[in-house]
């Protein structure tokens, strides 16, 4: 008896070890996938019996090859220096996930999403009517992906961005979100943009934009960005960097930048290390809706052409009322783009005019940036407040 | 059939040792007045041994004759000769002392007036006499009377008085304890003059017949841990016990758990620490571990030298161990879990670096980390078992040259190697040895569940382990301690170590019958 009740606690026991470990893959026998490039190829045939999307997408999924990470290393495979650390595999199909499936019978190691930094998404994909959309759906429903991907719009094909090359990255993928993290240094670049904000403005239907990024020969350029109309998520038209740099100044995301400015028809650059700016709406009626933008900079003179006494606090106000002056032009051109040409408020006006007066927001929701367009027949007030803190390290660096 | 042969031979040795003993009846274990008689009787009970020294001599200068007994080397010859022999020879040197008329009463007279010794004992039976001198004391027969007196003479080759070496301090008293039990009692007497501190006095082992005190302060104690301690003290029936270890594994409150429910030390400082706190020590003779118990599972992370130390520094060090006793127990298993179940949790850069370098290693993270962990710990078994100049090369050899050429070989990854060093160096900050020991047993434990289950399965091993740990009990006190149950008032003295002047309590948990630390004035401003 005793030793029937025995056995049979082992055989217990072991059945508990058999389920074990189901799970369980490797970390080496993962494919990590870091980047994801989604482009249009052609549309579906509709007569076809079978259930189809309505486009068919390229799906550009660039897996990490470990051993090629490890070339400086004295790593067991040790000596093959030249390899890549990328490998970039396309797969077309109308759905995404498919994609995904496909890949499986390609690579010996199957896909692992949970890595995945950047989607990049062709304008082409992005243009096309509920396409972004449908794009964006398994990035955010599937349980592999996190809401920190960064994505990016393309000029032109998307693929190929994944072929970046840089020295100090060997991957691209990586290489490209580092250069998202660069804003602080350049402001004509947008601040990267995550998966889970994209998710946020494709359920709160207010428009957006997305930063931009071309290939120029063998390096990437991530000035500028994309628009996307906030009620059907299409995107309209690319905006440089010039109104990007303005665009970052009224959404308070300036993180730093330069201001070039003429002073006595030599240049001055002022270098913005902090910029904050505040907007107060004024509502008579619908008709006429103010927004005030108070924006003020706080800088250093990064570089200076004409011999100046920044000692002396006159020429100290004339500069900074020169970088006043360039930095309302900027703001203001900026907002002509998007009131006059594109017709869009992703400046992120309508919502404070929905925090400040919700009343009049509930009665033109439906028609702030498209229909009658409110937001193009608002104005808007700007200004600028700048100030100099040092001239750098020095006072004067010629006579 | 080898059974039965074994079984007529181990039948055979019970029938020799039974005429053997029939053989030893040709003696009494009783004390005879005639001292040829008792002398005869002492050296069959011992069988002769040729460290049995027995001198027979007159009294001074008449013709009663009486002998001393005792074991060479157990006792003090100089006091024997000076203190005994001498005076009980010149005794009747002057005319006018005279020896007593009846043999019963020269017993008296020598207890009263020759022996110039601090202990000297009647004693009127055998046994008592065999174990006397056994123990080192020497006996003193008389003729003619039944009487012995037992002569306080215990001395022996000590070690002497040297720094703990499992216990070492940068600051602290240098002092640990010796085999000797007296001189350990002494080492605590001299550290608390305390009239209320008490010594009790047992003895172990059926036929080592080892000393053993139990040490406790009369007032600062809760009384109930000196009855419980009595009680299971009592109930020891041991051939012999070596080591404090015997002693606790018989008297702790749960024998299958892997952690200690004694701590032990060879340091004084420490022991009177105990005292303090209102626990109780248990010394024993021929080891220099003491006992001190309740134990917590927060003192198990206490080093003395944190209360010698500035307070912020004691702190920190305890952080850093608490910090270092979870790298020990949890660093293989978060790595195996990590490693082969969740990928997605480690940093990117890191997960592509880690995969690089198990590029080409053919076994799972488990197998891998197992295989380590056992070399490491076989490294560390040869190390203390390899005398001290070869043990240090082990070291160099294990550590370096295993762990460079496994790598090199593609045998493991250079990150599980980091791994278990860091996990090696961790549980070597404890300064407890037995619960390092626990710590690295239920180590493998972790490292079983994570490679089951990952993450779930270290969370289901950590609630196994701490249901375990609060149902354990130390003498019946609770082993979590003043966490649960919680006592904040303790913690102030439990992860972080307050200033010595905020401790003005002595711990909740202990229940003493004397809180008061120190009275109320500010430390010296």
């Amino acid at each position: 008896m005793v030793k029937k009740l025995t056995s049979l606690l082992i055989l217990g026991v072991l059945s508990f070890f058999l389920t074990g470990c189901w799970d369980q893959v490797e970390i080496e026998d993962r494919g990590f996938i870091v980047g994801v490039a989604m482009d249009l190829v052609e549309e579906t045939d509709d007569e076809s019996d079978k259930p189809e999307g309505k486009y068919r997408y390229k799906g550009t999924y660039q897996f990490v090859v470990p051993a090629g990470l490890s070339q400086n290393g004295s790593g067991p495979s040790g000596g093959g220096g030249s390899e890549k650390a990328y490998e970039n595999v396309s797969s077309t199909s109308d759905s995404l996930l498919e994609q995904a499936r496909n890949l499986a019978v390609k690579m010996s190691r199957p896909p692992f999403a949970q890595h995945l930094q950047l989607l990049i998404v062709s304008e082409e994909v992005a243009k096309e009517p509920r396409s972004f959309r449908n794009i964006m759906d398994l990035f955010i429903r599937d349980n592999e992906m996190r809401r920190g991907i960064i994505v990016m719009i393309a000029e032109g094909e998307a693929g190929s961005i994944l072929d970046a090359q840089s020295k100090n990255e060997s991957l691209p993928a990586i290489h490209l979100s580092d250069i998202a993290e660069n804003t602080i240094k350049n402001s004509e670049m947008l601040s990267k943009v995550r998966l889970g904000f994209v998710h946020e403005r494709l359920v709160d239907q207010t428009s957006f934009v997305i930063p931009k990024v071309t290939m120029e020969g063998q390096h990437v350029n991530m000035t500028g960005a994309a628009v996307f109309q906030g009620y059907n998520d299409q995107m309209i038209d690319f905006i440089n960097g010039d109104t990007t740099e303005g665009l970052n100044f009224i959404t308070g995301e300036y993180k730093g930048g330069l201001i070039k400015t003429k002073v006595e028809d030599e240049l001055v650059v002022y270098d913005i290390r902090n910029a904050s700016r505040k907007i107060r709406v004024d509502v008579r009626n619908k008709e006429s809706i103010h927004f005030n933008i108070v924006i003020e900079t706080e800088g250093i003179i990064g570089e200076s052409f004409k011999s100046l006494d920044y000692a002396n606090p006159t020429v100290l106000s004339k500069v900074e009322e020169t970088v006043e002056k360039e930095i309302k032009r900027k703001v203001l051109e900026t907002i002509n783009t998007f009131q006059k040409d594109l017709q869009v408020d992703a400046l992120g006006l309508g919502g404070y005019l929905q925090s400040e007066d919700y009343k009049t927001w509930k009665q033109i929701k439906q028609n702030w940036d498209r229909g009658v367009n409110y937001f193009s027949k608002s104005t808007i007030h700007v200004q600028v407040k700048s100030i100099v803190r040092s001239s750098g390290a020095v006072f004067e660096s010629q006579k | 059939m080898r059974f039965n042969s074994f079984y007529k031979q181990n039948k055979k040795r019970t029938e020799m040792i039974k005429t053997k003993q029939k053989n030893q009846e040709d003696f009494s274990l009783e004390l005879f007045t005639e001292l040829n008689e008792n002398l005869h009787n002492i050296k069959k009970l011992l069988d002769e041994p040729s460290d049995l020294m027995i001198r027979e001599f007159t009294i001074g200068n008449t013709d009663h004759r009486c002998a001393i007994v005792y074991i060479e080397g157990l006792t003090d010859k100089l006091l024997i000769d000076t203190s005994v022999i001498k005076n009980i020879q010149m005794e009747t040197e002057d005319s006018d002392k005279k020896l007593a008329d009846k043999a019963n009463d020269v017993v008296d007279q020598f207890y009263n007036k020759v022996l110039s010794i601090g202990k000297v004992e009647k004693v009127l039976s055998l046994d008592q006499v065999s174990y006397a001198i056994l123990s080192g004391n020497t006996a003193l027969y008389i003729d003619g009377t039944d009487q012995v007196l037992i002569i306080g003479s215990k001395g022996w080759e000590n070690r002497s008085i040297e720094e703990p070496i499992s216990e070492a301090l940068i600051r602290g008293p240098r002092d640990g304890f010796i085999e000797n039990l007296q001189t350990n009692t002494v080492m605590i007497r001299r550290r608390i003059r305390d009239a209320n501190l008490r010594f009790k006095s047992y003895q172990v082992g059926r036929r080592s017949k080892k000393d053993l005190v139990v040490a406790y302060i009369d007032g600062i104690i809760n009384p109930d841990i000196v009855k419980e301690v009595n009680r299971r003290l009592k109930t020891i029936d041991l051939d012999d016990a070596p080591e404090t270890g015997f002693i606790e594994e018989w008297i702790e409150d749960n024998f299958l758990s892997p952690f200690p429910q004694f701590s032990h030390t060879e340091r004084p400082d420490k022991a009177v620490a105990a005292l303090m706190q209102g626990k109780v020590v248990i010394l024993l003779d021929g080891t220099p571990f003491i006992l001190m118990g309740p134990l917590t599972f927060g003192d198990t992370l206490q080093s003395p030298e944190d209360y010698y130390e500035r307070w912020i520094v004691g702190s920190l060090l305890r952080m850093l161990r608490y910090l270092g006793a979870f790298i020990a127990v949890f660093l293989p298993a978060l790595y195996i879990a990590l490693v082969s179940f969740h990928p997605g949790m480690i940093p990117s850069k890191l997960a592509f670096s880690i995969a690089a370098s198990r590029e080409g290693v053919p076994f799972p993270a488990f197998i891998e980390a197992f295989l380590m962990e056992i070399t490491m710990e076989l490294l560390r078994e040869a190390g203390i078992r390899l005398p001290k100049p070869i043990g240090q090369t082990i070291g160099i050899v294990g550590g370096l040259v295993i762990g460079e050429a496994a790598v090199a070989a593609g045998f493991v990854s250079p990150i599980m190697v980091i791994v278990v060093a860091i996990t090696a160096v961790s549980s070597f900050s404890m300064p407890s040895y037995s619960t390092a020991l626990a710590f690295r047993m239920i180590r493998f434990a972790f490292m079983g569940a994570a490679a089951l289950f990952g993450l779930y399965g270290i969370i289901l091993a950590y609630i196994a382990v701490n249901i375990h740990l609060v149902n354990l009990r130390s003498l019946g006190f609770p082993y979590t301690t003043p966490f649960a149950p919680s006592f904040l008032r303790d913690w102030r003295d439990l992860v972080i170590r307050s200033p010595i002047t905020t401790l003005t309590k002595r711990p909740k948990y202990m229940q003493t019958d004397d809180e008061e630390r120190m009275g109320n004035k500010k430390g010296g401003q």
